[in-house]
Parts: C-alpha cells; sequence; structure tokens
C-alpha cells in the first residue's frame, strides 16, 4: 500500500516505463485473449465471428470461470485448491443419480454442499495446519471417491430440467453471458467487502496480518468454502449442459483453473490478483484449441500448448514480480 | 537407542502399519502372506518406491513434482513405440528415454532452483506440456506391446525389487552420508540461510527434479513390463503414490526434514492397503477414499510432531525481535 501511494505522489515521465512493467501482469491476460483473437481471425475469422461461434465460446468457458472464481479466492490467500475438481466431480455424479425434477431447492442444496466441502478444507489449513496442496490433494481423492461410490460410470440425466435450466436465453441473451455479467458483479461488489480485505492482507503477509487483528481462520475457511461452492456450481453447470455426468469430469478443471488464474496475472508473492483478470485468463484458455485447430495441428497439441503457456505466464510473473521488488520481501 | 526412535518415531509407526496390514490380510486370507503375494506387493510397492524417490528429495528441499504421472506414462509409451515388440532396440531406446526424462527435470530444476518460479504451478504445467508431447507423438494410436523377452525378464525374476535396493541404498547414502544430501536439507529449512552458508542453491536446486524425472521414467519402464502394455493414464495415480509415500514415511510438506527409509515404509503401506482393500473386493472408490484418508492422517500426525519443538523456536524468535 505505501509503496503504491509514493508511487503516485512521485511519478514523473521518467518512471512510466517501470510503471507499466509493473502493471504487466494485469495487463497480460487482455493482451492473451487479443493476440489469440488476431490469429485466429487471420487464419479463420469464422471461428471467431461464425454463427454460433461467440455462444459456444460462452458455453465453454462458463465451467472453467466458475472455478477460476474460486481458485482466484483461495490463490489470493496464496493457497491452491486442487479439490475443486473433486467437488465438481461429486456434483455432477450426484446431479445425474439423485436429481428428477429440478427446484431452486435442488440447485441450493448442492451449492450449499460445495461450500461446506470447501470449509472442511479451510478447516484442515487452519486447524489441522496441513498445508493447502496436501489438503486438497487428500481431499480431491475423497471426493472423487466418493464420486465413483455415487455413479461408477457416466450417464445421462434423468430429466431435461437442468439442461433447461442452463441452456437457451433470456429475451435473446444467452443464459450463460447474463451468468458471465453476474459472476463480474458480484467480484465488484466482493471486492469491496471487509471479508475479502481480510483475503488479501492474509496472503501479503499473514503474520502482519494477525497483528492486524484480522480473523486469518474465517478469511481462510470462507476462502475455501467459497471455492468450494465454486466448483460445485461448475459441476452442476456441466451437468446441465451436457444432460450426463461422470465421476470424474471435474479432473479437466484442476490445472485449467490455475492456469486461468496465472494467466490473468496473479501475484505468487501475496496479495495481488483480480477475478475480473482471471476470468479474462479463462476466456484465453478456452481459445488456445481453436487456434490449435485453425492452425492445422492435431488437437493432441492443444494440451502441450495449455502447459507451455502455463510455464511461460507463470516465469513472465515471476520475472514481473522479481524486478518490481514485490518478492523482494 | 532411545533417542534413535524418539527421532524416528514415524517411520517406525509406517513400518509397524505396513506389517500390522499384511496380518489382517493375513488373517482374512490364507494367501495373502505367502511368497507369491509378497512378491507382487514388493513389485508393485517397487514402482510407488522408485517414482517418489526424486519426490523425497523434492519434498525435503522445500519443493514438490508434480509431473510425475506424465514423465511415467511418457517413458512408458515412447518405449512401446519406439521397440515395437523388438527387444534388440531397447539397448538404445532405454537410454534414450531416460535421457528425455533427464531433459524434463532438468528444465523443471533450473526453473525452479534458478529462474526461482513456485514448484506447484511450473510442475502442474510440465505435467501437460509432456502429457501433449506424448500424445502427439502417439497420434491417439494404440501402443504396440512391449516386447515379450524384456516383460519375461523383468517380471519372472527379483531384477525390480533388486533394482529398488540399489536405488534405496543410493538414495540413503546420498540423503545421509553427503554434502550434496545435507545441503538438500539445508535448503529445505531455510534457503536463504543454506546461500548465505554458501551453498550454491540455484545449482544445488536442479538434482531433485532431475532424479525425480528419471526415477519416474524408471518406474514407467517397470510399469511397462508389468502391465505388458503402455497407455496414456498409467501414470495418473501416481502423482497421488509419491506424495502419499513421502508423507506417510514423516517427510514434513514444509521441507528439511524426511529420508528415503521412511519413503519405503509409506510406499510399501500404500500398496498393501491396496491390496488389502481389493481382497474385500473394494473398488476404486474406496482406494481413492483410503488414500485420501491416509494422507490426511499421515501428514496431521507428522504435524504434530514437527510443531512442538517449531513451536518454541518461533516464539523465542517473535520475542528477539520484538525487543528493542
Amino acid at each position: 500500500m505505501r509503496t503504491s501511494d509514493a508511487s503516485r505522489v512521485l511519478i514523473d515521465s521518467a518512471q512510466w516505463p517501470s510503471l507499466l512493467w509493473r502493471r504487466l501482469p494485469h495487463i497480460m491476460p487482455y493482451l492473451y485473449v487479443a493476440i489469440l483473437s488476431l490469429v485466429l481471425f487471420v487464419l479463420d475469422g469464422r471461428l471467431l465471428f461464425g454463427p454460433g461461434a461467440a455462444v459456444s465460446r460462452l458455453n465453454t468457458v462458463i465451467p472453467l470461470a466458475l472455478v477460476a472464481y474460486g481458485q482466484t479466492i483461495v490463490m489470493l490467500t496464496r493457497g491452491i485448491d486442487l479439490s475443486i475438481g473433486g467437488i465438481a466431480s461429486l456434483t455432477s455424479a450426484l446431479a445425474v443419480s439423485q436429481l428428477d425434477n429440478v427446484n431452486g431447492l435442488h440447485l441450493l442444496v448442492f451449492l450449499l454442499m460445495g461450500f461446506t466441502l470447501g470449509a472442511l478444507n479451510g478447516f484442515l489449513i487452519t486447524r489441522a495446519r496441513i498445508q493447502p496442496l496436501i489438503a486438497t490433494l487428500a481431499t480431491w481423492s475423497i471426493w472423487g471417491g466418493v464420486a465413483f461410490a455415487v455413479l461408477p460410470v457416466g450417464g445421462r440425466m434423468r430429466t431435461r430440467d437442468l439442461n433447461e435450466l442452463v441452456t437457451g436465453s433470456i429475451v435473446s441473451i444467452p443464459k450463460a453471458a447474463i451468468l458471465f455479467v453476474g459472476l463480474i458483479v458480484l467480484w465488484r461488489w466482493l471486492r469491496r467487502t471487509p471479508l475479502f480485505r481480510d483475503v488479501v492482507s492474509v496472503g501479503s503477509d499473514e503474520s502482519r496480518a494477525i497483528l492486524a487483528g484480522v480473523r486469518v481462520e474465517r478469511a481462510v475457511v470462507i476462502a475455501y468454502s467459497l471455492s468450494g461452492a465454486s466448483g460445485a456450481a461448475a459441476g452442476l453447470w456441466l451437468a446441465g449442459q451436457n444432460n450426463s455426468g461422470s465421476p470424474t469430469v471435474g479432473n479437466q478443471l484442476i490445472l485449467a483453473s490455475v492456469a486461468a488464474v496465472i494467466l490473468g496475472g496473479m501475484s505468487l508473492f501475496g496479495g495481488g490478483g483480480s477475478l475480473a483478470n482471471s476470468l479474462v485468463g479463462a476466456i484465453a484458455l478456452i481459445m488456445i484449441p481453436d487456434v490449435v485447430f485453425a492452425l492445422g495441428f492435431s488437437p493432441a497439441w492443444s494440451i502441450f500448448a495449455l502447459g507451455a503457456i502455463l510455464v511461460l505466464a507463470v516465469l513472465l510473473n515471476t520475472g514481473i514480480q522479481r524486478q518490481s521488488g514485490a518478492g523482494a520481501r | 537407542m532411545r533417542r534413535w526412535v524418539a527421532v524416528n518415531r514415524s517411520i517406525l509407526a509406517a513400518y509397524a502399519v505396513a506389517v500390522g496390514l499384511v496380518f489382517v490380510g493375513a488373517l482374512n486370507a490364507s494367501g495373502f502372506a505367502s511368497i507369491r503375494n509378497l512378491r507382487t506387493i514388493i513389485i508393485i510397492a517397487a514402482f510407488v518406491g522408485i517414482a517418489a524417490l526424486g519426490q523425497t528429495f523434492c519434498i525435503i528441499t522445500g519443493g514438490i513434482d508434480l509431473s510425475v504421472p506424465a514423465v511415467l506414462s511418457g517413458s512408458a509409451l515412447v518405449t512401446a513405440f519406439l521397440a515395437d515388440g523388438d527387444v534388440k532396440r531397447l539397448y538404445w531406446v532405454i537410454p534414450l528415454v531416460l535421457l528425455l526424462a533427464a531433459v524434463v527435470g532438468t528444465v523443471n530444476g533450473v526453473l525452479v532452483g534458478v529462474v526461482g518460479v513456485s514448484p506447484i504451478i511450473l510442475t502442474l504445467g510440465m505435467l501437460s506440456v509432456v502429457q501433449g508431447l506424448t500424445l502427439v507423438f502417439s497420434g491417439g494410436r494404440l501402443a504396440p506391446a512391449p516386447p515379450t523377452e524384456y516383460v519375461v525378464w523383468l517380471t519372472q525374476s527379483l531384477w525390480i525389487p533388486a533394482i529398488w535396493g540399489v536405488l534405496a541404498v543410493g538414495a540413503t547414502v546420498v540423503l545421509s552420508y553427503s554434502t550434496l544430501g545435507r545441503k538438500f536439507y539445508a535448503i529445505g529449512v531455510n534457503s536463504k540461510a543454506a546461500q548465505i552458508a554458501g551453498v550454491r542453491t540455484k545449482r544445488v536446486l536442479i538434482v531433485p527434479y532431475v532424479v525425480s524425472a528419471v526415477g519416474s521414467a524408471l518406474a514407467g519402464l517397470g510399469l511397462l513390463a508389468w502391465y505388458n502394455r503402455a497407455f496414456i493414464t498409467m501414470g495418473d495415480e501416481f502423482l497421488f503414490a509419491s506424495a502419499v509415500a513421502v508423507a506417510v514415511g514423516g517427510a514434513s510438506i514444509l521441507g528439511g526434514s524426511g529420508n528415503y527409509i521412511g519413503t519405503i515404509a509409506g510406499a510399501l503401506v500404500l500398496t498393501i492397503l491396496g491390496s488389502l482393500l481389493r481382497l474385500f473386493s473394494l473398488g476404486t472408490a474406496a482406494l481413492q477414499i483410503a488414500f485420501g484418508l491416509v494422507l490426511l492422517f499421515a501428514v496431521w500426525a507428522g504435524s504434530l510432531e514437527v510443531m512442538r519443538p517449531h513451536n518454541k523456536d518461533a516464539s523465542e524468535t517473535v520475542g528477539v525481535e520484538e525487543s528493542p
């Protein structure tokens, strides 16, 4: 905080390059999307503007945006949540095996379940003092196992209720678009709340946060709870969108959620990161398979490209944050 | 002797659990403790143990290697394709695959050690990179069966446990009796202090990741013979297994403690538990749940042990800091 105030006072033309350099991680997600869009536009404009391209891209991005949401909040506390995939799988398995007629109450119960499972992660981390990576690796395995027990093989939903709920549009605006805008509005509200300030302060410097009277445990538990709820929401959305579920559907979301947050410019030294940026990172991420396709490579290359871009983005973030002194602490 | 027991309490506990699990198995099925079944258990434990060898080094230095599964299945698939059933080709294929794995490990190590990237996110990215390259290489084709002579040579003999034994002795010597091992622990406890004390942390940190990648490739080569086929998901359970084996073996995930003798116990506990659950005809679901619970319990029990002396140190340092 102090440094940013100081730089605001002392700003002169000579400092602009370094200021821009420091802001670069937060500009990068937009650059990624711009570059990928440009490549797509040059190679095959239909992939970008063709009929249904925008809607199908929105539908693909929603589950990823949901898990990126939770992952961002968790990574702001300098944690990581691998169990987000297990919770999504469990939700998907439960939706297929248990849901007949869907009403709001059912959805609420699923979200609450995700919230509770996430809170459990939070308690394992704060009370049992288990490292976030290990705690969520273990719960990923447990909830993935429960998902297998609930639904040994993937299957179709019993009714089309959930499918009708998440697909289609309201006054010719796709529901996916409404949800995406809703996520951004929620973020703009969330980041002004005292809770969110606590989350950021825990990630910046936990011992100072304790000295400043922040209730660290509460902040961490709520961060993981929100992450669990977002995992459940992603599982529900996937089940509704595909009208089917599987006990392993969430596993692909783990790497992708972390990648979206890193592409979004999250500071790995704590305290810096924006959910809106993570959502843009998620958009960049889902464009990768399209670009790989447009370049004429086989789809297998997109898994390579995803990893390579994650590695490059984390290198870039680390390099910039080291240089600007954030890591010198 | 008493001190030795106190220091190695968690490792002894892990071995006790392993023996206890064998007894439980033997009580429920007459063939469980037979030489034949124990040999199978030791061979499977060897795959876990060899894949977890580098993981032990990584975790001691305070890092982790999540790219284990991709390197493992990648090495098995590439070997199966390049050998194409001809045992003579293995003379150049196996060194080549181990070299490729070493390259992956070097990339991990250089980026973690020299550039200072978060090992969790970097190795997660490399997992995807290696998996993608493997998929591109295989082109979605079914891998040919490995050479029969190779399969028979490895599975009908005691070569796999023997290789594991040699590697275990090597790892223990490196960790307990070499300066390199001391440097690993020093970095894991406090990398800045280690650097000030003259450890070239950047260079030293490359080693654990290279060992991890080569070890994962060796485990992949062994599993290729054991399963008699190669497929892209064959390594998936090893991400979990390697981390659990190290944690059950008493190493702190925070780094700076643990040794390979503990990891061996961890690998045995995991494998025996897995075969015990199969004995009670419980499937993937129960296995995953049990492994998760075991991991949580092991880390929790280990943290209790680490925290007691640690907390005292911490309170002392705070006291020093606060005095003007």
